[in-house]
């Protein structure tokens, strides 16, 4: 009998689920892109103030504890993801639970910074209004999102499902935040802070 | 066959066999009849798109015609464009991959099985969606690229521009979700030893589509967004009483439309790279060159979308910026004519209709190509910019770009798809009646452009001198018509009563044609270990193939619902990947999907909202573990 002639890869690469996140992250990320893109085209052609007449800059304060919240939260978003590799299971459940409060307070935050904001800004207000409540509002569903995953893993960690040698779901969910929390700063330079330059 | 063998395949055979029946054909994660459903699919919206397109060469034929409203006609050239760009090309492409891909490069399907059968449903879904709008009356009217302020509820209030946006915005998630599922399936899922310099030339062109998709659809599902959340929320990014910027919707538009072009484009051309080679009968010339020309095409597709809005006044520094970056997409693209070229003259090519039409498309490519070029020195675009001479040229680069290529693969793989050649004698005739009437359709469009026939028109005054060219065009349409129908007509007579093919009629190269055709649900039954560029060509390393399955079983995988995952880069064995079998999730989520959808557009919040949920419990249960928690 013939010998197989093929050669083993050295190290074992990516699962196919892992490329396909990245590459849904791609297109997503694509897609914040470019309404950042319209956001900065609609302001760099419009005449007069930005934002328009009668709309204040954005506070910066809750906006700035939102995103000290966020970047946190990918520090056991990452931890529950290698200890899990090393089949830590406690700490798994520790440090997904614990991503899952510092996102759910972001959140609030949000929805208490928008109470406040919806007063004297509307989406159906202009330009402005409408880019800024689509991006934030687009951001803060992906944030749903992520909860929601790392909520299911959560879930299933706790009934022990996780081990050394079978993590995908952790990977990818931790992979899925850490993009939920760079989407962020960008958001977080462009509406909050570029006014202000 | 030896016993091992013998018991292997039957083991085989158990563990791929789909359940028979109606209810495994609403469940079914076989690429193959996927691939089939797509190409069946994209084929009656072709049809449907050609006979919009009819309509309108029978309006056009006279001057003063009134044989259909204005109103129809905006509604007949909007939904024929949606159609032909969204319903037909692309997901007819997408067919011929989802069938060939796991087949050329050694896999037993694709990466995500059941991903696969979402994006077919999907895509059912929002055509019927788009065309729900027909059906009320109230298609898409404002052209297939929407401009605004004309597509605004201010000026076009009822739903039709609705069915526009947001059905695109539902066929995105299908188009998308092809994409990233051929990415991974040719990145991870080929063959031990087929290092990324063997990968055949359709998975290339598949492979550079698919990243084009992947960022250039967020461009449209952005734009439709928008637009939506305008139309139906009262948002303001497009308006100027909003202090909105109309001209961010041709932006964003065009950042999506130019790229599409490539998207229909290189699929087409990974076909005629296929079919050269094997009706060449030698191996493709230049072949790392024609490969980095798709590449680079794909990536130039970027950054050229400017060359649409030649005529809209923006400054001239980016105008000249664009015009040379357009320019630029000539030299892949010549590289790989005469990659094509070179490969036919070193080699000694038999004239079958499938490389028939490899010829006729690069006639009609060509000329395309011309116009293209020209199109791309800004002085010209604007003296032609929304004439007859636009519709001409974009008729043939994709016609000739897409359709000829598309007929070249339908005779090429026909067989493999069915064991049945289809007739040849009927197949050339059929090329001719395609090849004569198409350019008797579209040639003398060049010359109404030239004269000042805008398009669009639903009619014009005898006295303008373009009575005749249109009538000419309009009897061309006749004879394009009858060729069509005649592949159609030999298609059917074909699975009646068609000659058997055997698994390699043509002498093929690539992996496909060394399994049966047509090919079992496990399509191999040991997977092979490609050493060349060709590897149905080689003969030894097929007998290695044959001799493990016969032997100690090395890579038969007959144990389980398995295929092997290997290395992106050198092809490397990484072991046996489980594969998902048959799932009803698929068609519940994109069931799911279109409630979203129905209840945005007729303002139904209750059914949006049961959408919404139903989408989460798709999800939910799709991604509930198989194998309880240990």
């Amino acid at each position: 009998m013939t010998a197989v002639t093929y050669t083993e890869a050295s190290a074992a690469s990516r699962s196919p689920a892992w490329w396909g996140t990245l590459l849904l992250i791609a297109t997503e990320a694509t897609l914040f892109a470019l309404l950042l893109v319209s956001y900065f085209y609609e302001r760099f052609e419009a005449v007069g103030p930005w934002p328009p007449d009668g709309t204040a800059e954005p506070k910066l304060l809750v906006p700035a504890v939102m995103t000290a919240l966020l970047m946190a939260s990918s520090v056991p978003a990452y931890l529950a993801d290698s200890s899990i590799r090393r089949g830590e299971v406690d700490r798994l459940r520790v440090y997904l639970a614990s991503t899952l409060v510092l996102g759910a307070a972001f959140l609030g935050l949000q929805a208490w910074e928008y109470s406040d904001e919806l007063d004297v800004l509307r989406p159906q207000t202009d330009a402005y209004g409408s880019l800024f409540y689509t991006v934030t509002g687009l951001h803060g569903a992906h944030v749903i999102v992520g909860l929601f995953l790392l909520g299911w893993v959560l879930a299933w960690a706790l009934r022990g499902r996780y081990g050394a040698d079978r993590h995908l779901a952790v990977e990818i969910s931790s992979l899925y935040w850490h993009f939920v929390h760079v989407v962020w700063l960008f958001v977080f330079l462009s509406l909050y802070l570029s006014p202000r330059l | 066959m030896t016993v091992a063998e013998l018991e292997r395949v039957e083991q085989l055979e158990r563990s791929w066999a789909e359940a028979p029946g109606f209810l495994s054909w609403l469940t079914t994660v076989d690429h193959k009849r996927i691939g089939v459903r797509y190409l069946v699919t994209a084929f009656v919206f072709f049809l449907i798109g050609g006979a919009e397109a009819a309509l309108m060469r029978a309006q056009l034929a006279r001057p003063d015609s009134d044989l259909v409203s204005p109103g129809t006609y905006d509604q007949l050239f909007s939904m024929h464009g949606v159609t032909m760009i969204f319903l037909f090309a692309t997901p007819m492409l997408f067919g011929f991959g989802n069938y060939l891909v796991p087949l050329q490069i050694g896999a037993r399907d694709m990466a995500f099985p059941r991903l696969n059968a979402l994006s077919y449903w999907v895509f059912v879904g929002a055509g019927v969606f788009l065309y729900s709008g027909l059906a009320l009356g109230n298609a898409p009217n404002a052209g297939w690229f929407n401009y605004v302020p004309l597509s605004e509820s201010s000026f076009s209030s009822g739903p039709n521009i609705d069915f526009y946006g947001l059905g695109l915005m539902f066929l995105g998630i299908a188009t998308t979700a092809g994409a990233v599922n051929f990415i991974v399936t040719i990145l991870k899922l080929r063959a031990p030893g087929m290092s990324i310099d063997r990968i055949p030339i359709f998975c290339w062109a598949l492979l550079a589509t698919s990243f084009s998709v992947v960022f250039a659809i967020p461009s449209l599902t952005a734009a439709c967004g928008m637009l939506e959340l305008e139309r139906l929320y009262g948002f303001h990014f497009f308006d100027v009483s909003g202090g909105g910027q109309p001209l961010l919707w041709q932006h964003l538009f065009w950042i999506f439309g130019h790229p599409d072009v490539y998207i229909i484009f290189l699929p087409a051309v990974g076909i005629v790279g296929s079919i050269v080679p094997v009706f060449s009968r030698r191996s493709l010339v230049a072949y790392p060159w024609v490969v980095l020309s798709t590449v680079l095409i794909g990536m130039l597709g970027f950054g050229v979308w400017v060359h649409h809005m030649f005529a809209v006044g923006l400054p001239q520094v980016s105008l000249a910026f664009i015009a040379a970056a357009s320019m630029t997409i000539a030299i892949p693209s010549g590289i790989q004519v005469f990659a094509w070229l070179a490969t036919m003259l070193g080699g000694t090519p038999f004239v079958t209709t499938s490389f028939l039409y490899v010829l006729g498309f690069l006639v009609v490519f060509v000329i395309g190509g011309i116009t293209g070029v020209m199109f791309a020195s800004v002085p010209f675009d604007q003296q032609t910019t929304d004439s007859y001479f636009v519709v001409a040229h974009f008729h043939y680069v994709l016609v000739g770009g897409a359709v000829f290529p598309m007929i070249a693969g339908l005779y090429y793989w026909f067989p493999k798809i069915t064991g049945r050649l289809l007739d040849e004698r009927i197949g050339k005739a059929s090329f001719w009646l395609v090849f004569v009437g198409f350019n008797v359709t579209f040639f003398p469009m060049h010359i109404a452009g030239l004269l000042g026939m805008p398009r669009r028109v639903y009619t014009y005054p005898s006295d303008m001198g373009w009575g005749i060219y249109n009538l000419i065009s309009s009897l061309g349409a006749v004879v394009l018509t009858l060729g069509v129908l005649a592949v159609g007509v030999n298609v059917v007579l074909t699975l009646v009563r068609g000659r058997g093919a055997g698994s390699d009629p043509w002498g093929g190269n690539t992996l496909e044609w060394t399994v049966p055709s047509p090919p079992p649900p496990y399509n191999f039954a040991v997977i092979p270990v490609v050493t060349g560029r060709d590897p149905a060509w080689d003969a030894a390393a097929r007998e290695r193939d044959h001799s493990r399955l016969q032997g100690g079983g090395e890579l038969v995988l007959a144990e389980g619902h398995e295929t092997v995952s290997t290395s992106p880069l050198a092809g490397d064995l990484e072991g046996p990947i489980e594969m998902p079998g048959e799932s009803w999730w698929p068609l519940a989520l994109a069931t799911s999907l279109a409630l979203v959808f129905v209840g945005i557009i007729s303002a139904l919040h209750p059914v949006t909202i049961a959408g919404c949920l139903l989408v989460a419990v798709s999800i939910v249960g799709w991604n509930w573990p198989r194998r309880p928690a240990e």
